[in-house]
This record gives structure tokens, sequence and C-alpha cells, in this order.
């Protein structure tokens, strides 16, 4: 496989190139330790570590892979090692999270987008309530697009076994969902539109219980 | 009667992938089972919440911050691969220029044979290598300048290139900085030629006087000699003087390990304590200034009092009554002796228009602060990043002596003009922290950058609250 010009010239030691690799992956890099971590203040410290285990690692790097192959693997696992480290982390209390960037939509209203962004934090806490294993090839997958078999060659995994962590991620997360008092609202929306349910059923239900409680 | 959700029947209706029996099968079970339904309200909830997720922006992060750190890592990768791999033409080098020096000697000892030192000849830079910045940082006296143009003063303050040569007059004394937290001292009736002043090669000539040399970690393939005469003095350690007087050299070293050479071959290697010649009882002097290489706005101090006979500045001495000196935009710490008694003592507030601050007039007094703005949202901006860093040294603290830090904190510090922390403290509003954990998190907050204030200085009151681990 032929080797980028520029990743054969940081393997030389040319520290320009380095630099270069830098300017070049920082954005993707970025994108991908948000997506992994979710709004967090750590991400640049993260996205740091990143090109620091970059740096370092660059002479073992044999040119196997495609060098974004492996700087995605790489980038990946720093990001689960920075996930294991905070599990066992005191939370700093004070300190609030940031708040995440508006959508480009023009229709979002601040108010909608404080909803969007409260339900984004819910679905990252119940990520965090999945395995190492399955949380990243669900992310992977679900939230950055990435193929199965890019996922396998990123986690060092079969397809098949990634194809299998992804569809009991999926299964525990919508069982979480389900029993999530923050997401129960955004549930409950759904179910009377749903296929097999007669629209206004749940509606004569809910009167039913308020006319049994008493209500008027 | 309740049974398990069937997630993979129900993901495939979802994706619209069961045949049209299967889908009426699943329909008709979905009419009565309210698990089933709620199972998928889930399913449609959750690819609403990854569509949401999907489509948040990224913050954008502080790269510029993150440049600083991974330079200073590409450059200790870069250096170690070629120690690795070193250039065909000069082997030797690979070795460490001080392993090297070591096998020459123990040659010369055992045959009577003077070695040839490869590494002596270092080979030309292949490729233009950038300047050094070289700047006057302070000076004393009368300094002047030769440049290809003639004679000037050398004022506080100008940079000095490549091909200068700095002239000391009588008693005058300068500092000298050059980039890459490398000072130089030079004394009176010194005449010091800047001979390279390349990154990785720097080369002075030293026609005649002493200099004290403070010289950062150097890499592998960096130069940094001092030429005297016939003698060269090559660096390998940091703190050094030389000094070269009717054509005697004399070196000393107080800190890490040079090679003296003389007509290209390794005389000695002096490692620190140690001594060459006669070069003078006095203990190599740190050098002033030339660690603030990371300060982005330096102004000139100017300092003249009758009463006093040596002033000291951040615990750097100067043995005159009148002297300038850069010095970075924030507080400094000024003090004046006579006869080794302290005479007065000043922080001095250095601003953007402090060219003369403290002159004759200068008296024990108290700061001269001026308050600027900072919009709080910058503030915290910094404050969040730097969060993940305060919480590692709870963790090391906890890790080392099982001590877990909890409770409630106010971090006081005060951001100068140049938007670095001047002055941290960590004030506990219970139990005190023990001293290490305070000092470990003062360390990491007086390595913080805020955009520059304007107007003046900023404090800021950050509440901090450690709980108790997950």
């Amino acid at each position: 496989m032929t080797m980028d010009p520029i990743v054969e010239r940081a393997k030389k030691g040319d520290a320009q190139a380095f630099h270069e690799l830098f300017l070049a992956n920082r954005d993707q890099v970025s994108r991908l330790v948000f997506r992994m971590l979710g709004p967090s203040p750590d991400v640049d410290d993260v996205v740091q570590d990143v090109f620091v285990h970059v740096y370092r690692s660059l002479p073992k790097f044999r040119g196997d892979s495609k060098f974004s192959t492996w700087l995605y693997r790489l980038t990946t696992n720093v990001t689960r090692m920075h996930l294991r480290r905070g599990r066992s982390r005191p939370r700093f209390a004070d300190v609030p999270m940031p708040e995440t960037s508006p959508t480009r939509e023009p229709s979002a209203t601040p108010d909608l987008t404080a909803e969007r962004n409260r339900r984004v934090n819910a679905l990252y806490r119940l990520l965090s309530g999945l395995s190492e294993k399955k949380r990243t090839v669900l992310i992977l997958h679900d939230l950055e697009g990435i193929s199965p078999k890019e996922i396998s060659e990123r986690v060092d995994a079969p397809i098949m076994t990634v194809r299998t962590r992804l569809f009991y991620a999926r299964k525990e997360l919508y069982a979480a969902i389900a029993s999530d008092p923050t997401l129960a609202h955004s549930v409950e929306a759904l179910l009377p539109n749903l296929p097999g349910r007669p629209k206004g059923e749940k509606e004569s239900k809910t009167r039913q219980r308020k006319i049994s409680q008493g209500a008027p | 009667m309740s049974h398990q959700p069937k997630y993979a029947a129900l993901w495939a209706y979802h994706a619209d992938l069961l045949s049209e029996e299967g889908t009426a099968r699943l329909e008709r079970h979905l009419k009565d089972c309210e698990i089933c339904q709620r199972a998928l309200a889930s399913i449609r909830t959750y690819e609403q919440l990854a569509r949401e997720a999907r489509r948040i922006s990224i913050p954008p992060p502080d790269y510029g911050r993150m440049e600083l750190r991974l330079r200073r890592t590409a450059k200790e990768v870069s250096e170690k691969i070629r120690a690795e791999k070193p250039p065909r033409m000069w082997p030797l080098l690979a070795g460490g220029v001080a392993a090297v020096a070591a096998v020459g000697l123990a040659f010369a000892g055992a045959t009577g044979f003077e070695p040839e030192f490869g590494v002596t000849e270092a080979p030309e830079p292949t490729a233009a290598a950038s300047a050094v910045a070289a700047e006057l940082t302070a000076a004393s006296g009368h300094v002047v300048r030769h440049t290809a143009y003639g004679a000037i003063p050398a004022d506080v303050g100008s940079s000095v290139v490549e091909g200068d040569e700095l002239r000391l007059i009588g008693d005058a004394s300068a500092h000298l900085r050059l980039d890459e937290g490398t000072g130089v001292r030079l004394e009176g009736n010194s005449r010091v030629q800047l001979a390279r002043l390349r990154d990785g090669e720097v080369s002075l000539r030293l026609r005649r006087g002493a200099i004290d040399n403070d010289v950062a970690s150097l890499g592998l393939s960096e130069r940094y000699e001092i030429h005297a005469g016939e003698f060269t003095v090559r660096v390998v350690g940091t703190r050094f003087r030389v000094r070269y007087v009717d054509g005697t050299l004399g070196v000393r070293v107080d800190e890490g390990e040079v090679q003296v050479l003389h007509r290209g071959s390794l005389l000695e290697t002096v490692a620190a304590p140690g001594v060459f010649g006669v070069p003078g009882d006095a203990p190599v002097r740190p050098v002033f200034g030339h660690r603030w290489t990371e300060a982005s706005a330096f102004q000139t101090l100017r300092l003249a009092n009758d009463a006093v006979e040596s002033w000291s500045i951040e615990h750097f001495d100067f043995d005159v009554s009148q002297l300038a000196v850069r010095v970075p935009e924030g507080d400094v710490h000024v003090r004046g002796f006579a006869e080794d008694k302290l005479v007065l003592e000043q922080v001095v507030a250095v601003l953007d228009d402090t060219a003369f601050s403290g002159t004759p007039e200068l008296t024990p007094s108290a700061p001269e602060v001026r308050y600027g703005f900072l919009p709080p949202e910058l503030i915290l901006h910094t404050v969040r990043r730097s969060m993940s860093r305060l919480r590692a040294c709870r963790d090391r603290l906890e890790r080392q002596t099982g001590v877990a830090v909890s409770g409630r904190f106010t971090l006081r510090a005060t951001i100068g003009l140049t938007g670095a922390v001047q002055r941290a403290q960590l004030v506990p509003m219970g139990e005190p922290a023990p001293a290490s954990f305070n000092a470990c998190v003062l360390g990491q907050v007086r390595n913080w950058s805020f955009p520059p204030p304007t107007g003046g200085f900023v404090r800021i009151e950050q509440p901090l609250r450690f709980s108790a681990s997950m």
C-alpha cells in the first residue's frame, strides 16, 4: 500500500510533517471525539491526547492499513480510555456542561434548541450505561454513519461481531429509553400514532382514568 | 400476559423490511400488545434522538492551544526518530555527543592517538535553517552594537541579528535572550559576535571578555557553540561561563556539560561542577529574562535611584544603580539594595504605556493596578476546558496518598494584560486541602491562557466543588 508522503515524512522525523498531519486531520478527529463523548468540556483535551498518541505511535505505523483507518482506530481507543477513566472519577459538581451549539435550522427557536439539547444529553447519559464495546459500535454506526466493515477495521473485530454488538446495543438502548423518565414524554407522544393502534384510543383511556379518579 | 418485546421484528417493521404478510401479522400483534407498542415507540424515539444528535454541530475546538503542546511533542518525537536513524554521513552522533566524546577520550588516553572527531565537523545545514530571534533584554552602562552598517548604541528591547557584534564598554553589562529559552549574560569589557543565529545552530564568537550562558535543552542535532580564538566550547549541558582574555581560555560549568575543543580537536569534556583553565571564581549566574519566551508582550522598565546600589527583579540580581530591562507585561517584583540591605521594594504594574515606571521616585508603595474587562463567557470557556486537568490533580493525590479531596473551594486568580494568569489562590470553604493538591491545582491554573483583557487586569473568583467518587 502506498503511504501518504506527509506520513512518510513524519515517520522520518520531519516535525513540519507532524504539523501538517494535525492540520489535515484535526477536524475529523474532533468530530469523532465529540460524537463519542457527547457534549463535554473534555473534547479539546481528548483531541490533543489523540494527536500526542499519533505523534508517538507514528514510527510504529507500518502502512498495512490506510493512515485514516489507523488514525480513527487510535482516536476511538484514546476516547474509550478517556471514558473508562471517567467512570471511576469524581464529578465536578459546580461546572455546568457546555451548551451545545444551535443547529443550523433557521426554524430552531431557543426553546426548541434547548429541548433538543436536553434530549441529546439524555441520549448520551443512556449511552454511558452501555458496555464500552457496544457503545463504540453504536456511536460509530448510528451517529457517525460508518459502515460495519470500516467499524470492524477500527475496533479490530469481525463484521459479524460488529453487527451483533450493534443489535444488542440498540436492544439495550430501546429498553433504557422506554423506562427513562426524561424521555417518557417523547415515547408517550409517539404511542397514539402507532400502526395497529386506533387513533384516539389513548385519549379515551386517559379520559376514563381521569373520570375514575374524579377529575372533571 | 406479559412477554419480552421482539425487538428484531419490531426494528425490521420500523425499517420496512418485513414482507406484507409479516407486516400484517405484526400489526395484528401490536394492536393488542402494549409492551410491543412501547418498544416500537422507543425504537422511533431513538431514531429521532440519533437524528438530533447527528445534527448538533461541534463547538469550535481551541486548536491554537493544542498546537503549543503538540509542537513540543513533535520535536521530541522527531529527535528520537533521528537519533534512532542517524544520517549516513554523521553516524557517530547517534549515540549522543557526550557518549562519543567519552569514547574519544578513552582512545586518546590508551594509545596516544589523537582521535578524529567526526562529530566536531557537523555537516553543513542542508536547508536554510530559520533565523533565531535575539533581543537585548537588559543592559546597564554603555553597550554598542556593531552591525554591517556601522556602530549604534544597543537599546534594551532592540533585536540583534546574525553577524552583529556587541561591545560592552567599561563596567557595562547586558543580557541577551535568544529564541527557545536560551539566555546569555555579557560582562563588562566583553566583545561578542553572534556569528550564527539559526534554529538549532547557535554560534557565538567571543573576542574578549566573559559570557554566562543558560542554554535550553538541545536536541541531538542542535548545536550551541562559543568560539574563543582557536578554542571552541560546545554545549552538551546547560549553564556555563566562557572567559577569554589575552588568548587564555577559562570555562566554568555549573550545570550540565560542555566540550572544549582546540582547532577542532577535543581537549576536554567538562561536566558540572567543573572548570577548564581560569574562568574566574564567581559562580555562573542564571541569565535574566530568557525564560519568558512565551510572553507575547514586553515593555522596557527603566530603574534608577541614587540610594540603590543593586537591583533585584524577580530574584535576578543586577549590580548597578541604573538599569533598563525588558519585562513581560504584568506585575514585576522589584527590590533595591544598598550595602546588602533592602531599601525599597515594589510590585510594578508594567502596562503597555510603562516606559518609565517607578524611576527615581520609586519608593515602597502598594502596587499600581489597573482593572480591565473580560467577558464572563470567555472566562468560563477557558475554565471549563481545563476542568479535567484539575480533576487529575485530585485523582493523582488519591492514587498517591489515598486522600480524596472533597468540598467547596473558591479559586481566585488575576488575569494579566496578556491573558496569562498572574496570581492564583485556592481558598477552601471548609477543611483545607493538602498542600500538594493546592500546588497541583494552582500550577494548572497558572498555565491557563485567557484572551487578553481590555483596559487592565481582571480578577476572577470561580467556585469549585469536588464531590465524592461516583
